[in-house]
C-alpha cells in the first residue's frame, strides 16, 4: 500500500507531533541515525518505540535508582515479567502494568485488557498464571460518572480473570477527588513456574522464523502507547479507538498452547514475547534487539480482521491476545500444529537475519528498512527539570494539623463508612477468589494467600500504594508505600521477596512533578534496600492528568512473599478469647494525609513525618521470626484509620471482643497513620517467647474476649462499641453509595 | 464429571456451545444408561441446555458475577450423591457464577418438587433469584445432578471447608465411583 504521505510531506507538515514525536527527535533520527528523512511507516514506528510508554525516556534516569538483583532474583527488569527463586527448583514470576488511560476513557475494556496483557506477561515468561490482584484509586463515589467507572471497571477484571479461571486474591481500592477525571487501574499477575522453563523475549539464529500466534490484528488500539504517554483533557475524552477489546475465551486458548510448547517442546523455541503497547514493532523490534540480530517481516502474512489494513496500523496495532514467537528453522510445522489444536493461528511472518537491520515488506515493497538500535536502544534520553513544590515548602513551615477528638466512638463509626475504609465484599465478590482450588487466604485479609500444591509452601501477595502521603512528603511516601506492603506480607506469616511496581503520576515535564517521582523513587529504593526486596519489573503511567490536573503521585507498590509452612498463615482476625493483645511499633502524632484529616477537613495538608526505616525493619524481622517458632494467633497491620480501624476490622465476622488498656494513647492517636504497626494477638502460653522477642517494641494492651465489643480506656477517653453496629455501617457504605443490592 | 469454568467463554449463553461438543453425545449415552452424571456450575448449565435437566439458568438477579460461601440445605439425601448427609441438613458452599438462577415452568417446578428432585436449596439468602431457591437437582431417574454451588471447593480444610466432601464420597459409598489403587 501506497503510504500515507511522502517523508517530505512529513518533514514539512510534522505529523508526528500528534504522535508525542517530538521535533528535536525527529531531526536527531533524520539527521544523526539514518542520515535521510523517514517515510511514513518509520516515522509511526518511531513514535511508538519512543514514546514514554516503551522507551521510559522520561523516567530512565529515576529507574535506575531501584535495587533489582538480590540472591533470589533470577530475572529483574527488561523482561515479559521478573522471577524468584522460590527453593526446589520452582520459581515465582509477576509483574504489574498500569492501564489507567484506556480505563478511564472506556473503563470496561479497559479493565479487561488491563488483567489479559499483564497475564501474557506472566505466561511469556513460561510460568502459569496463579493469581491476580489489582490497586484501582477512584473520584469520589458522589459523582454518578465515577459510580458508573467503578461499576465497569470491576466489571471488566471480574468478566476477564473469572473467564480465563485465575482467582483474583487481593487488591486495593481507594476514592479521592484526584482520580476523578483520570482513574487509576493496575493490574498484577503472579505465576509459578519450574526454574528449567524460564523464557526470554529474543530472537536470534539467521534463518530462524519470527512466528505470529493468537488473534488476528484490526484496528484496535492504534497508537495505544503514546495515548498513554499524553495529558488527558476533555478534547481527547473521545479517544475511544486507543482503547483495546479483550476476548478472555482466546487468551485461554493462547496460554495453554503457549505452555504446551514451552514446558514440552523447549527445543523449538527460542524466544517468546507478549504483543503489547505498540504491538507487533514493540515485540518484534525488542526480541531482535535482545538477541542482537537482524529480522525481516512480510506484513502481507500477518493474519488480518480487516481489509486494507496500511503497514503502520498493521504494525501499531494493539489487537489483544497475540504472541511473537521466535522458531527454530524446521520446527514451524510442529509450532503450526500445537496453535491448529487450539484452533489458533500460527504463521510464520518473517525469519532472523544477518547483520542489524529491521526490514519489514508490505504489498510487495520495503516499507521500513532501520538499525534494530534505532527502534530501541538509540532513544534520546530526556534531562528533566526538577523543582520541590511550593505547597510543600508551605506546609513545613505551618505547625502540624491536630484532630481534637470529643466523640471516639462516632469518630471510629464515620471512619469505618469512608469508602477508602469501608467492606468491599460487594466489589470484590464480583471476582472468582477461589478457581483452581489453591486459594487459602481470598480478598479482605491483609495479603491473599495461595498455597503451592505438592510443597508446604504458600505465596503471600499484596498491593499498596497511598497517594496522600506521597503527595505531602514524596520519600517518605514511598518509604511507607513499601513498609505497608512489607507489613501485609509479614502480618501474613511470609517473608518479603520482591516487588513489581506501577509509578503513576502526572505529567513529568512540570519540574514540579518531576521531583515528586525522584523523590517517591528515591523513598522506595532506600526502603527496597533496607527490606532487601529488589523491584524485578514494573511499568511507569506518566500524564495521569485531566484538564491540567494531576492525580496525587501514586506509586503501586505488588510485593510477594514465601510462606515456609502453608499450616503456619496468620489470619487477620481474633481467633481464641483470652489471647493477649500487643501493639507492635510506635505510634505518633501522624495525622497528615490521613483518613482522619480528609474526613474533618475535607482535604489533606501538613508535613508527613519521617521515621526510622531501618528499626522498622528490625522489629518486623523479629516479628517475622517469632511468627515462625511460636504460634501467634493473629495478626493485622494498622493502615487507613489507625488504631481504632484495624481492632475493629480484626473483630469483623468473629462473635469476639476486645478489652484493651491504652494509656499511652490518645483519642486522636486512636487513629493516627504512624507505618510499620501491627495489632497481635497471642495465647497466654507464647507470651513469655513473644514478649522476649520484642521487647521494646511491642506492648501488651490487653486480650480477647467473648463479647463482641470493643473496649479500650484511652489516655483521655474510652471506647465501648458493639462490633455489629460497626460492622454493619462498614459493610453498608458502599452498596449505600453504589446503590448495589448484592 | 462435567466441572465448573466458562466452557467457550460463555459466549452466546452459557453452556450453549458446549453442548454440540463431540463428548456430549457419550454423556447422553451415560445418563441414558443410569450411570451418575454430575455437573456444576458451568456443568449445570451445559447439563440444562443438553436436555439432560429440566429448566434454565438465567443471569443472577442483581446482573452481577457472584464469588462467596453461602448456605445451603440438603432437601433430599436418598440420592446417590446425597446419602453421607442428613435430610434438611446444613452446609456451607462456595458460589462462583454470574448465571445462576434456576428457572423453570411451574408444571415443571411441580413435578421436581413432587418427585424430590430438589436436592439442594439456598437455605439463609437466595443469592440469584432462583425459583423456589433451587441451588441442585437431579433428574427424574436421580442419576443425572447439576448444581450452582461448588462442592469440589470445599473439601479441603485449609481452604475453608469440607463440607463438599461428603457429595463424592456418597458417590463411593454408593459404588457408583471407583478409588484408584
Amino acid at each position: 500500500m501506497k503510504q500515507a504521505m511522502t517523508p517530505e510531506e512529513i518533514k514539512e507538515q510534522k505529523p508526528y507531533l500528534d504522535w508525542s514525536l517530538s521535533e528535536a527527535e525527529y531531526d536527531y533520527i533524520r539527521t544523526q541515525l539514518l542520515g535521510r528523512l523517514p517515510n511514513y511507516t518509520e516515522t509511526g514506528l518511531f513514535a511508538a518505540m519512543w514514546s514514554e510508554h516503551c522507551s521510559y525516556k522520561k523516567s530512565k534516569s529515576v529507574l535506575r535508582l531501584f535495587p533489582n538483583k538480590n540472591e533470589r532474583v533470577l530475572q529483574g527488569p527488561g523482561e515479559g515479567a521478573g522471577v524468584v527463586d522460590i527453593d526446589d527448583g520452582q520459581a515465582v514470576v509477576f509483574k504489574a502494568e498500569s492501564h489507567n488511560h484506556p480505563t478511564t476513557v472506556e473503563p470496561y475494556q479497559g479493565a479487561a485488557t488491563g488483567i489479559g496483557g499483564i497475564l501474557r506477561d506472566i505466561f511469556s515468561m513460561g510460568a502459569r498464571p496463579i493469581a491476580s490482584l489489582d490497586s484501582l484509586h477512584f473520584g469520589e463515589l458522589t459523582d454518578p460518572l465515577m459510580r458508573m467507572k467503578v461499576e465497569a471497571t470491576v466489571r471488566g477484571i471480574g468478566d476477564y480473570g473469572n473467564c480465563m479461571g485465575i482467582p483474583t486474591v487481593a487488591g486495593e481500592i481507594t476514592f479521592d477527588s484526584c482520580y476523578q477525571g483520570n482513574l487509576l487501574c493496575n493490574a498484577m499477575s503472579v505465576g509459578l513456574m519450574d526454574q528449567k522453563d524460564i523464557q526470554q523475549g529474543r530472537a536470534a539464529g539467521i534463518g530462524n522464523a519470527v512466528m505470529y500466534v493468537g488473534a488476528k490484528t484490526g484496528r484496535d488500539g492504534i497508537h495505544g502507547a503514546t495515548f498513554a504517554s499524553t495529558d488527558f483533557s476533555d478534547e481527547n475524552e473521545t479517544q475511544r479507538s486507543a482503547v483495546q477489546v479483550g476476548d478472555p475465551f482466546m487468551e485461554k486458548l493462547l496460554l495453554e498452547a503457549c505452555l504446551d510448547l514451552i514446558t514440552k517442546h523447549p527445543a523449538w523455541l527460542v524466544g517468546i514475547q507478549d504483543m503489547g503497547a505498540a504491538g507487533i514493532v514493540s515485540s518484534s523490534a525488542e526480541m531482535a534487539s535482545e538477541g542482537k540480530s537482524g529480522m525481516e517481516l512480510n506484513l502481507d502474512l500477518v493474519p488480518q480482521r480487516e481489509p486494507h489494513m496500511s503497514a503502520y496500523e498493521i504494525m501499531l496495532s494493539e489487537s489483544q491476545e497475540r504472541m511473537l514467537l521466535c522458531v527454530k528453522k524446521g520446527n514451524e510445522e510442529d509450532v503450526k500444529k500445537i496453535f491448529d489444536l487450539y484452533g489458533l493461528e500460527a504463521v510464520t511472518i518473517g525469519r532472523i537475519t544477518a547483520g542489524h537491520d529491521y526490514v519489514l515488506f508490505h504489498d510487495g515493497e520495503e516499507v521500513c528498512h532501520l538499525p534494530v538500535a534505532s527502534l530501541t536502544d538509540d532513544v534520546l534520553e530526556e534531562e528533566s527539570m526538577e523543582r520541590k513544590p511550593a505547597r510543600i515548602e508551605e506546609a513545613e513551615k505551618q505547625s502540624a494539623w491536630e484532630p481534637h477528638i470529643t466523640n471516639i466512638e462516632s469518630t471510629l463509626a464515620d471512619l469505618l463508612q469512608q469508602p477508602t475504609i469501608a467492606d468491599k465484599a460487594s466489589l470484590y465478590r464480583q471476582y472468582d477468589s477461589q478457581v483452581r482450588t489453591n486459594t487459602v487466604v481470598g480478598p479482605g485479609s491483609d495479603a491473599g494467600v495461595i498455597r503451592i500444591r505438592g510443597t508446604k509452601k504458600g505465596l503471600a501477595m499484596t498491593t499498596d500504594g497511598n497517594g496522600r502521603f506521597v503527595y505531602l512528603n514524596p520519600e517518605v511516601g514511598g518509604q511507607m508505600a513499601l513498609v505497608e506492603a512489607a507489613a501485609n506480607i509479614i502480618a501474613s506469616g511470609a517473608q518479603p521477596l520482591a516487588i513489581t511496581d506501577c509509578l503513576n503520576y502526572g505529567d513529568p515535564n512540570d519540574p514540579e512533578i518531576f521531583w515528586e517521582l525522584h523523590q517517591s523513587v528515591q523513598g522506595m529504593a532506600d526502603a527496597c534496600r533496607e527490606f532487601n526486596t529488589p523491584v524485578i519489573s514494573g511499568n511507569v503511567s506518566l500524564y495521569n492528568e485531566n484538564n491540567g490536573r494531576a492525580i496525587h503521585p501514586t506509586p503501586m507498590v505488588g510485593m510477594v512473599g514465601l510462606i515456609k509452612n502453608i499450616d503456619r498463615v496468620i489470619p487477620s482476625f481474633v481467633q481464641h478469647p483470652s489471647d493477649k493483645v500487643y501493639l507492635v511499633g510506635k505510634t505518633r502524632d501522624d495525622f497528615a494525609g490521613s483518613e482522619l484529616q480528609k474526613m474533618m477537613i475535607g482535604g489533606i495538608s501538613g508535613v508527613v513525618k519521617p521515621f526510622d526505616l531501618s528499626h522498622t525493619h528490625d522489629y518486623m524481622k523479629r516479628l517475622l521470626a517469632v511468627m515462625e517458632t511460636v504460634h501467634v494467633a493473629s495478626a493485622h497491620d494498622l493502615s487507613e484509620g489507625g488504631l481504632g480501624v484495624a481492632l475493629a476490622e480484626m473483630l469483623f465476622h468473629t462473635d469476639l471482643g476486645l478489652d484493651l488498656t491504652l494509656p499511652m494513647i490518645n483519642a486522636d492517636q486512636f487513629f493516627s497513620e504512624s507505618p510499620g504497626r501491627f495489632v497481635v494477638t497471642v495465647p497466654e502460653r507464647a507470651m513469655a517467647e513473644f514478649e522476649a522477642t520484642l521487647a521494646g517494641d511491642a506492648v501488651l494492651i490487653g486480650e480477647v474476649t467473648n463479647s463482641h465489643w470493643l473496649e479500650a480506656k484511652l489516655a483521655n477517653g474510652e471506647v465501648n462499641a458493639n462490633v455489629c453496629e460497626l460492622q454493619k455501617k462498614w459493610e453498608e457504605a458502599i452498596p449505600c453509595q453504589l446503590k448495589l443490592k448484592d | 464429571m462435567l466441572p465448573g469454568g466458562f466452557s467457550y467463554g460463555d459466549y452466546l449463553r452459557a453452556g450453549a456451545i458446549a453442548r454440540f461438543t463431540n463428548i456430549m453425545p457419550a454423556i447422553i449415552k451415560m445418563a441414558n444408561a443410569g450411570k451418575p452424571v454430575f455437573g456444576t456450575c458451568n456443568g449445570f448449565q451445559i447439563l440444562t441446555e443438553a436436555g439432560l435437566l429440566p429448566g434454565a439458568l438465567k443471569r443472577n438477579d442483581n446482573q452481577r458475577f457472584i464469588c462467596r460461601t453461602i448456605p445451603l440445605e440438603v432437601v433430599n439425601n436418598q440420592t446417590i450423591f446425597t446419602t453421607q448427609y442428613c435430610s434438611r441438613e446444613r452446609i456451607a458452599l462456595p458460589i462462583a457464577h454470574a448465571d445462576g438462577s434456576y428457572y423453570a415452568d411451574e408444571e415443571t417446578l411441580d413435578r421436581l418438587e413432587a418427585n424430590n428432585q430438589v436436592v439442594f436449596r439456598y437455605a439463609a439468602e437466595n443469592p440469584n433469584g432462583s425459583l423456589q431457591n433451587i441451588a441442585g437437582i437431579t433428574n427424574e431417574r436421580g442419576n443425572v445432578l447439576g448444581m450452582m454451588p461448588h462442592p469440589e471447593r470445599a473439601v479441603e480444610a485449609i481452604l475453608g471447608s469440607v463440607d463438599g466432601l461428603r457429595l463424592f464420597k456418597s458417590l463411593l459409598e454408593n459404588g457408583k465411583v471407583r478409588t484408584e489403587a
